[in-house]
């Protein structure tokens, strides 16, 4: 047999066994990415009948890993923490700081595809108090793999009800 | 029965058996709180070989629902609660956990994992315990996996 076609059949076979070696359950991480998102969003409270125009402002912070399993599912383990604060630009001086801290983390795994989270936060402000929670949106795009923060208003902390 | 009153009677039917077929192909809503018991599951402590069988139990939340895409709206909260002793040691160990979860994701089951610690009430080694936790297509409860570990 020809020297050069017995060194590919030795490489071939060499490559072969490496990938048999490899463990079948074995995850793939597609991604590993901090980063550091400045947030602003002028929100209405829903829990009150009065208009308010809360210009919140601040930053989310989000680790991020994404994996490949082994059935080709996504796995995306994501810690995100998010600091805002605000006033109503309706008052003006008058208005009540508006503050959101919080931090959340799921590790999730699901067929590939768009996906989206929702972390609920509490607002606090110095004057009273209601179940206003701020939404941070998480959008999972599934090319980029990476996410996209966006803030929404809601007057429930997210929690299910039961029926 | 005179005609056009069977024949009012034909029509609201038809559209009764309509609107259930609208509302199946667009959403299944799937509006559960369910406590139920776990175990007796054995799990290993890989911190010091202890062999730890637990009882205890589960509740889920739920109220999640499936587009007639497919798409699925988790809102779900899982709870677990559980207690169990240690072999050989004897020793009593206690594990809690509960997670809160929404968002929308493909078409498909979606499996959480839940990394908490198991606490020994004795001299023996804590050790943590991930439980996955799924949610089917559904968007009905699934089964719940355990995996112990012993990184800090």
């Amino acid at each position: 047999m020809n020297r050069k076609y017995k060194l590919a059949i030795v490489t071939l076979s060499l490559a072969l066994s490496l990938f048999a070696a490899a463990p079948a359950s074995a995850q793939v991480q597609l991604l590993s990415v901090q980063q550091d998102v400045p947030m602003a969003a002028t929100l209405d409270n829903p829990c009150t009948v009065a208009p308010e125009a809360i210009a919140f402002t601040g930053t989310t912070h989000i680790d991020q890993q994404v994996w490949l399993m082994p059935g080709g599912t996504t796995r995306l383990v994501v810690s995100e923490t998010t600091s805002l604060s605000g006033t109503d630009t309706l008052l003006g001086a008058a208005s009540p700081i508006y503050q959101v801290s919080g931090c959340d983390s799921i590790d999730v795994e699901f067929n590939p595809g768009a996906a989206t989270l929702y972390n609920y936060k509490q607002v606090t402000n110095s004057a009273s108090q209601d179940n206003f929670h701020v939404i941070v949106q998480l959008d999972f795009d599934p090319s980029s793999l990476r996410l996209t923060p966006g803030l929404q208003a809601s007057c429930s902390d997210g929690t299910p009800s039961a029926p | 029965m005179s005609k056009q009153r069977e024949k009012h009677r034909g029509g609201l039917i038809a559209g009764a058996v309509f609107a259930a077929l609208l509302l199946i192909a667009v959403t299944a809503s799937a509006a559960t709180d369910t406590t139920q018991p776990f175990g007796p599951a054995t799990q290993p402590n890989p911190c010091n070989g202890d062999s730890v069988t637990f009882q205890g139990t589960e509740r889920f939340v739920t109220n999640n629902h499936v587009d007639g895409d497919g798409t699925m709206h988790i809102n779900t909260m899982h709870q677990i609660k559980g207690q169990g002793v240690g072999s050989p040691s004897g020793v009593q160990y206690n594990v809690g956990s509960a997670t809160k979860v929404n968002g929308k994701f493909p078409p498909g089951p979606v499996i959480f994992r839940e990394r908490t610690k198991v606490i020994s009430n004795g001299p023996t080694d804590n050790f943590y315990e991930t439980f996955f936790f799924r949610i089917n297509q559904d968007g009905s409860p699934g089964n719940t996996n355990f995996q112990s570990d012993c990184r800090g």
